[in-house]
Formats: C-alpha cells, structure tokens, sequence
C-alpha cells in the first residue's frame, strides 16, 4: 500500500517580522516598502531635488569667494564670509531689529487677538462683520498694501493729518513740520528733540514696519485665538463664573491659561516671520533710511542683488538665517512638548 | 535607360555641388557682411531688448523708425525700475535666460559694464564693420572706451548724459512772481518762501531707495565748494573725512530746515515720487539731468502727467537751470557726464544678427541717431549729430530751444566724469551719508562724514 504523499504540514509562522510579511524573498523585499511610498515619491523628490538641493548649493557656494561675476570661483575660501557676517555691524542690527520686531509683533499680536477673540466670543452685534473685517488684511498681498501705508505714513498723509487736527504737530510757514504738545515735551525729555514727525527716519522707521505687519497679521492672530477659545471646555468657565470670576478675572486665569500651546504656536509663526521678513522692509523703507530697517532679508537681497552683487556672502547670510530659523523652532517645539508635558505629570501625581 | 539616366544623374550631382558651393559661400558673405545693410536687410526675427531706459513710448518711437527700414525684426522692449533692473537681469543671467539686447552704462550701480560686461559680446568688429577702421573716433570722445571692459566693447553708445544741475516748471515760477535765474543761496531761499506761501513744495527729491540719485545735490555742493574735491576722493587722494564733505552735509541740513528740500525726502524715492512731484506741478524744482529733458515735448509731457496721476495734464514749461551758488564762494559747479549708456548684445543672444543690426542702426547711423537726437534724452554719441529743435513739439519752443541748446552744448563739452568712477560701496555710503544727512539729526556731519570714508572704496585713476 502505498503511502499516500501528503504535504507536510506548514508549521505555523512564528509571530514576528516574517509571519507579518510572510512569502519569499523578493515579496518580503516588496512588502518591506512603506505602503505610501509610492504617492509621497513625486512630492519626496521635488522637495529632495529641489529644496534641500538648493540648500546644499547655497551652503556650498557660502564657502566660495564669488562676487559677481558670471563664473563660480573654483577655489574655497572656507568660512571667511561666515567671519565676515560675525564681525558685519550691519548683520547685528539686523538680527537686533528681528528680535525687536519678534517681541513687540508678538506681545501686540497676542493682547489684541485675545482681545478680539473674547469680544467675539461675547455675542457682540454684527460680530460677523467685525471678524471680516480683522481678517481681511491677512489675505492682502503685501505688495498691494506697501503703497498705501506709505502714503499713510507720509508727512503729508493721513496719520500727520489727524495728529495736526489733534493739535499734536504744528506746520511752520515754510511746510515743516514740528511735534508740539505733550509729544514734543516727551520727545525732549528723551533727549529725541530732534525727531520730526517723519516716519521714515532712523528713530521710527522701525516702528513702522511693525506696525503695518501687527495691522496685516492680527486677523490671523485673532482666528488661532477665537478657534482655541472655542474648545475651551464650558463646564470651566461656568465653575469660575460660580466661584465669582469676574470677565477680566475669567480671561486671565482659566482662558490664557488653556490657550498655551495657540500662545506658542503664534510665537513660532511670529519668529519664523521675523527671521524671514522681507516684503514690508523693502517695499515700504526698503531697509531704510541709512539701514534703520533692515532685516536679515533685505540684506541678504541687497547683498545679492544691490551695488555689489556678493553671491557668496549672500549665500552665508542665508544660511545663517536657515539655521536661526531652525534652532528658534526647535527651541520652541521643545519647549511647547516640555509644557504640555509638565500638567500631565501633575495630574499623575496629584 | 542607365545610359539615357546618366547625364541627369550627372546633371543633378553638378547642381548639388553648385548649390552647396553657393550656400557655403552665402553662408561666410552673411558673416562677413553680417553688420552692413545688407546683412540687416537680410536679418529676421524677435529681438528682446531690456532696459532701465528710455521709457517706453521713447523706446517705441527708435523701434518704429527702425522697423521702416527692417520690417523684418521685431523688438521688443521692457522697461525695469531702476532698483528692479539688477535682479531681474542678474537672475536671467545666471538661468540662462537673459534678452538679446540690454542697456549697459559706464558707472553706476544699475547698469554699470563692471556688472554686466561679463555677459556680453565684444562690439568692436561690430562697430568696425559698420563704421571703418577709425570707427571710435566717430563717437563723442571717450564713449566707446567708457563702456569697453576688461578690453571688450560691452556696447555701443547710444548717447551720453550730464547733471549738476536742476529743472524748474516755469509756469509756476511765473504764477508765483518767482525769477527764474536764482543765482544765490538768498535767491533760492526767497523763491522756496514764496512756493511754500502758496502750498506749492519747492525743491523735491527722494533719498528712500539705494539708487545714487540723491547724492546728486550732495556732488554739486561738493563741487561749489571746491570743484576738484570729488573727483580726487573717488581716487583716494582725498579723504571723504574732509571739511569740503562735512560742510556739503551741513548746507544740505540748513536747505532742510530752510523749507529748501522738503521734510519727504527720506521717505520718498527719487523715481517715482519725487519725479510724479514735478511732473504733477506739486513741485517747483527737482535735480536731473540732461535725460529729463525727453519730458519737455507736449506729447511726452502729456503722457508722462497722465503717469504721474495728472487727470487733465495740461503740458507746463520745463527749464533747466543752473546750480544757484549754495555755499556763497561764488563758484558755480561744472556739469558732470559721460556716456550714459549703449546696448549691448548677450553672449547667448538668440538672434545675434537681428540684434546687431539693430544696435548698428540706433548707435551709428546718423539716421538712427537723428532719432535718438529727437527724443532729447540722450546727448547724441555719434558726431555731428543734432536735434531737429524746430520739430520737437516743445511747448515753449521760443525759450526753450536756446536753453536747451546751450545746455546740451555744455553737456557735450563736460569735463568731469558722473559715476564713472564711483565704486558701489562708495555710492551706497554717500547715499548713507544723504539719508543720515536729512534723517537723522543725532549724527553730526563730522560722524557721518567719518561713517563715508569708512564704507568707501578708492577707485584708481586711469
């Protein structure tokens, strides 16, 4: 009799990495690709090519002593340029500006979008209205509003006008203008008695710029704020509203308190937007007058591209901005993960 | 029938032999004609031209005239902002994709052949085969070498161009009982009360931006303080820590507080605001040069209020006028000039021939000059050549036409090179100096002065 061949029984795939993939060789070597591979690809490579590409050349051409003319250098200069930059006093007053600029954009951006925020929680009359209104200068392309804040902050344009109508600046007969007032009192006892109500002047110029990018920025504030007020569990506010919490009391204690991480994440936005701002500067002040705002933008551009066309130290100064940019980042995520981090082990212990 | 083939086989060879022998030699007279008429005539196609200048509607005017004798070639011309006219062309250059045509000039820092010379082609046999071996003694004297870099002739002139001085609208010195000759600080003080009595601003000028416009005023007073100054600062034989420097910035802060130059000046432009200001007759008094005379024709002026937001422009009197003495020596400050620019053809041009054949017509045929001449924009480069003044359309022909005269004249004749000379680091620290000058009252002059000769760059002298 003949012994019926049977297949032997398959033993069981052991648990683990095989058992999951199963199959041979070349199917294991297929199934090992993540599944989503193949859609990222097109979006990987352009992003590989092209960004990080020109990352690398740039860092690459930072090392290089290339001016302006047409053809690269072949020799490296090694980290000159990048001693250059350090010892530039135009490089540190750009990176001062970029800082003042961080903290007055953020610090008005983040009252003033609260602000906004709660009062359109409050069932305020025509609410729908008002937050177009905040809104829209978010979606107005800088090039198109740098015209009109110049004029607005002209001599002669409608800021000066109303302080004139206000009795704050006084015209002389030969059209100059003067602070008078209480201004002109402070101004002198700031030793700034000089400072005329000309906005684009070293001492205001800057002062400018921000306020055009808190007026164009501020509906974007208000939105990330009234959104994170939104999840803001009611049952709190009602138990704070029992407890006698006042308006003023309720904001500051229980709805700042829950909107930590939109609070850090429009400080990163905020610094990633200082480190990189260019259009108001240069549209509006173009870095001026005799660099009273500059940024690392505008200068990098005119270094580039200005009276002396100095590729390889344009190259250095941007990456010096890429990696300004990265460690403010990285600095903030960490230190949003550690907050968000520090209640949970609270409430662990407690 | 291989016999009967064989004489047209033969035939046919012969022919094709004739024909190649024929192209071939087509072929080397197109290159060696390649820049005479009939190589022009022969040329074809799309050129692209870019340029911080003329304007448009001149650029139009050279490009319909040329396009009566080469109907075949078409140009096309943009016109850039004078801040946009580097990036545009630096990236274009550096992608591969830069015009066929482009404005180069002598100095300076939007076109300066120190900046775009790498990327042209060598125009000396161009101008050679159209004008003879003697072909840069056509030209006015010095043009062709003030635009030859490293040994190559970056571009043909088109004309030249002089300033150190200004331009008043005449109708509203006349409606203000102002004289139109201001000879002295006092005179020029006096005319700015009267504007300012009557809400009109009087000198304007803009100083926001890091075009070297605004260091026009502060040469002119340099050089009526002592007219060999600048020159000898460019080339490091004087210091810009100097008293004849710290001096310019103090008369310039005195105009200031004079009403002379208005409070605007560190937040306008000099193009376009301070250019729409006169044009718009908000101001009296503005400081170009010999190009700005292009605006004094009716149509030219026309067009050009309409750009500057004039609904119903009504063309007024443009007339030059001569520095007033700012500083009370008596010295009146000389003209400085040089060519202004000439056009260049790329290295990588798409149409080479089209291209020469249109930078030959405008730069060296007395035709294509003669329409140069009649924009008055440009001094022309070729000799001999004059505007046609009578057929201009000027709107004050009576009086203007002597005045022009004299001063294209006076242009033609000027001694002292304009930007030349001028590092671009030495530019952007006068340009500093202005702006702290007019904006920044906690710097003494002697600072900013110290500031100048820190950020500048000797050029040597030839």
């Amino acid at each position: 009799m003949a012994t019926p061949v049977t297949a032997a029984p398959s033993k069981p795939p052991a648990p683990g990495r095989r058992a999951r993939f199963g199959g041979g060789a070349s199917r294991r070597r297929h199934q090992r690709t993540p599944p989503g591979l193949r859609w990222i690809l097109p979006a990987f490579v352009l992003c590989v090519g092209l960004i990080y590409f020109c990352i690398g050349y740039s860092g690459y051409i930072s090392l290089l002593p290339w001016n302006w003319r047409p053809n690269r250098p072949e020799t490296i200069e090694g980290f000159d340029s990048y001693v250059r930059a350090f010892h530039s006093p135009l490089f540190w007053t750009s990176l001062e500006h970029t800082l003042v600029f961080f903290i007055a954009a953020f610090v008005v951006q983040c009252v003033m979008g609260i602000l906004f925020a709660a009062l359109l929680h409050s069932r305020v009359y025509g609410a729908t209205i008002f937050k177009v209104l905040i809104f829209v200068p978010v979606v107005i392309a800088p090039a198109i509003m740098a015209p009109v804040h110049r004029r607005v902050f002209a001599v002669d344009g409608p800021i000066n006008w109303i302080l004139q109508h206000l009795g704050l600046i006084h015209v002389n007969e030969l059209g100059n203008r003067a602070w008078t007032g209480w201004v002109s009192w402070l101004l002198t006892h700031l030793g700034m008695e000089n400072v005329t109500p000309n906005w684009i002047q070293p001492a205001t110029s800057l002062w400018v710029i921000i306020a055009v990018q808190i007026w164009s920025s501020i509906g974007m504030a208000f939105i990330l704020f009234y959104a994170a007020m939104g999840q803001i569990d009611p049952d709190l506010l009602e138990a704070a509203r029992i407890d006698g919490a006042g308006n003023i009391r309720a904001l500051v204690s229980i709805v700042v308190p829950n909107m930590k991480a939109t609070i850090l994440a429009l400080a990163i936005l905020n610094a990633i937007t200082a480190l990189k701002l260019f259009d108001y500067p240069y549209l509006i002040t173009a870095g001026g007058p005799a660099h009273s705002s500059e940024f690392l933008g505008t200068y990098i551009y005119a270094e580039l591209f200005g009276v002396s066309r100095h590729y390889g130290y344009a190259a250095t100064l941007s990456i010096l901005l890429l990696v300004l940019a990265l460690g403010v980042s990285i600095i903030m995520s960490v230190t949003a993960r550690e907050r968000r981090a520090v209640p949970d082990i609270k409430g662990r212990r407690g | 029938m291989i016999r009967i083939m064989r004489p047209a086989i033969a035939l046919m060879a012969a022919s094709s032999m004739v024909m190649a022998v024929a192209a071939c030699s087509g072929g080397d007279s197109q290159n060696e004609n390649s820049t005479g008429p009939s190589a022009g005539a022969k040329a074809s196609g799309t050129v692209t031209w870019w340029g911080w200048t003329p304007d448009t509607p001149v650029a139009q005017r050279y490009i319909a005239q040329f396009n009566k004798v080469y109907p075949n070639i078409t140009i096309k011309y943009t016109n850039y902002e004078n801040a946009d006219y580097a990036p545009t062309m630096s990236t274009a250059f550096q992608t591969g994709a830069g015009p066929d045509i482009f404005d180069v000039s002598a100095g300076g820092n939007v076109g300066g052949k120190q900046l775009w010379g790498d990327y042209a082609m060598d125009l000396a046999p161009v101008g050679k085969a159209a004008l003879g071996d003697a072909w840069k003694d056509q030209f006015a004297p010095g043009y062709v070498d003030q635009l030859t870099f490293e040994d190559k002739v970056v571009a043909l002139p088109l004309g030249g161009v002089a300033a150190g001085f200004f331009w008043i609208d005449k109708n509203l010195f006349d409606a203000n009982g102002v004289p139109t000759e201001l000879k002295t600080y006092a005179d020029l003080k006096a005319a700015c009360d009267k504007f300012a009595k009557a809400r009109v601003q009087c000198f304007t000028m803009g100083t926001n931006s890091t075009d070297t416009f605004s260091t026009e005023l502060l040469r002119t007073i340099m050089n009526s303080i002592d007219p060999t100054y600048y020159l000898r600062a460019l080339h490091g034989k004087a210091s810009w820590n100097d008293p004849v420097f710290t001096q310019s910035i103090d008369i310039m802060r005195r105009m200031q507080d004079d009403g002379i130059i208005g409070q605007d000046a560190t937040s306008i432009k000099q193009y376009p605001e301070a250019n729409n200001n006169f044009l718009s007759q908000k101001a009296a008094i503005v400081q170009m040069g010999t190009w700005y005379a292009q605006y004094a024709a009716k149509a030219s002026m026309t067009a050009s209020m309409q750009g500057a937001g004039v609904s119903n422009p009504k063309p007024f009197t443009m007339m030059p006028m001569v520095s007033p003495d700012l500083v009370g020596k008596g010295i009146v400050p000389q003209y400085v000039g040089e060519a202004d620019y000439g056009l260049a053809i790329n290295e990588k041009a798409k149409n080479p021939e089209a291209a020469k054949t249109f930078i030959t017509w405008l730069s060296a045929t007395k035709e294509g000059q003669q329409i140069v001449a009649n924009a008055i924009d440009l001094v022309p480069a070729l000799k001999g050549v004059q505007a046609d003044w009578n057929n201009l359309g000027l709107v004050s022909p009576d009086i203007q036409i002597p005045a022009f005269k004299k001063l294209f004249a006076d242009a033609a004749a000027v001694q002292e090179s304009r930007n030349l000379y001028i590092a671009a680091e030495t530019g952007n620290a006068q340009v500093i100096a202005v702006q702290q000058a007019l904006a920044d009252r906690s710097k003494s002059s002697a600072q900013i002065a110290k500031q100048a000769e820190a950020a500048s760059v000797d050029v040597p002298e030839e």
